[in-house]
């Protein structure tokens, strides 16, 4: 018996997918899926197939893409500061309220307050990025959230290099940590990309719509 | 009118269609390509090509009926065009001419 492709897969094919291909891959997929029965190669085919999208819209769309990334950045550290207020200030009440737990939990609530804020802010970003450049939409998005990435790393890595403190090895936590910082703003970016994104807007330089011949 | 120069995978891509006629699409061509070739066809890239020739005008393309097995999805039929059939001879003529004046490979097939 077959067992039913990857959903997330085929929706994510759909969602990225700048033009109506979208639909006809995934139709090509599934019907090759039934005789290949693999899930390893469905997925490999899937992620092959967005990064192609994204590349020839990239190739394609070079100026619209860049303002696209360049306005998520412009969005990104303008609220970059009414962000970092509203953490420290829910810190406050946070500390107020958790007076009487122990320090390690009281840490914990911290981080993932503020990385949820942060992260919600993100997906506000990515959605509105997605909205404006609806044509390149799923490489803008892409684009960001790969940039933002970079530049977390980059931050973090500078911040280990700049500590005070003696090299030694990171504790699993905060290694975890670092992980969750670096991974939850363009985690944030692409979730609200996905959602902002209309399933197969076709991008203005194809002069030939699919089917339309 | 400016000439049309083909890549090696669009020029594969381009036969495999005329050689399977009207009912060509995603799936049909992949196999083809790789029965001949014995070359791996990626579908999205397969795509992207046939979006490339079809902005170049050498491919149409018309959508077929929904089916069960593709979960409800209708297949993109693909067709060579007058364009395209001309752009392929010409390939086809360029690389013949090209071969005949190579002699090792003269000589490798005699």
């Amino acid at each position: 018996m077959t067992a039913r492709a990857p959903r997330v897969a085929t929706w994510l094919l759909v969602r990225f997918s700048s033009g109506p291909q979208g639909e006809a891959i995934a139709g090509d997929l599934l019907e090759q899926y039934a005789t290949r029965n693999s899930r390893v190669w469905y997925w490999r085919q899937v992620l092959s197939a967005i990064r192609a999208d994204i590349v020839s819209t990239v190739r394609n769309n070079r100026w619209r893409t860049a303002v696209a990334v360049a306005l998520g950045w412009v969005a990104y550290v303008a609220t970059s500061f009414p962000t970092t207020w509203l953490v420290h200030k829910l810190r406050l009440i946070t500390q107020v309220w958790l007076s009487d737990v122990d320090t390690e939990w009281f840490l914990w609530t911290l981080r993932a307050e503020s990385t949820l804020i942060i992260a919600m802010v993100c997906i506000a970003i990515g959605w509105s990025v997605a909205k404006a450049s609806q044509r390149s939409a799923s490489a803008a998005v892409c684009l960001l959230a790969m940039t933002l990435m970079i530049f977390e790393f980059g931050m973090i890595a500078l911040f280990f290099a700049n500590s005070s403190e003696p090299a030694r090895a990171l504790t699993t936590v905060e290694w975890a940590t670092a992980a969750l910082l670096v991974l939850s703003r363009p985690a944030g970016i692409l979730l609200g990309g996905l959602f902002g994104m209309r399933p197969g807007a076709q991008p203005t330089s194809a002069v030939t719509r699919l089917g339309s011949s | 009118m400016a000439r049309e120069f083909l890549g090696g995978f669009e020029l594969l891509v381009l036969l495999a269609l005329m050689k399977l006629g009207d009912d060509a699409y995603g799936v049909s061509v992949a196999q083809e390509i790789e029965a001949s070739s014995g070359r791996r066809v990626a579908v999205g890239s397969l795509y992207l090509t046939l979006k490339r020739l079809e902005q170049k005008k050498l491919v149409s393309s018309r959508h077929g009926e929904p089916t069960a097995e593709r979960g409800g999805r209708a297949k993109t039929h693909f067709s060579v065009t007058g364009k395209g059939v001309k752009v392929a001879a010409h390939a086809q003529r360029t690389l013949t001419t090209l071969w005949s004046g190579v002699p090792r490979l003269q000589g490798e097939r005699a």
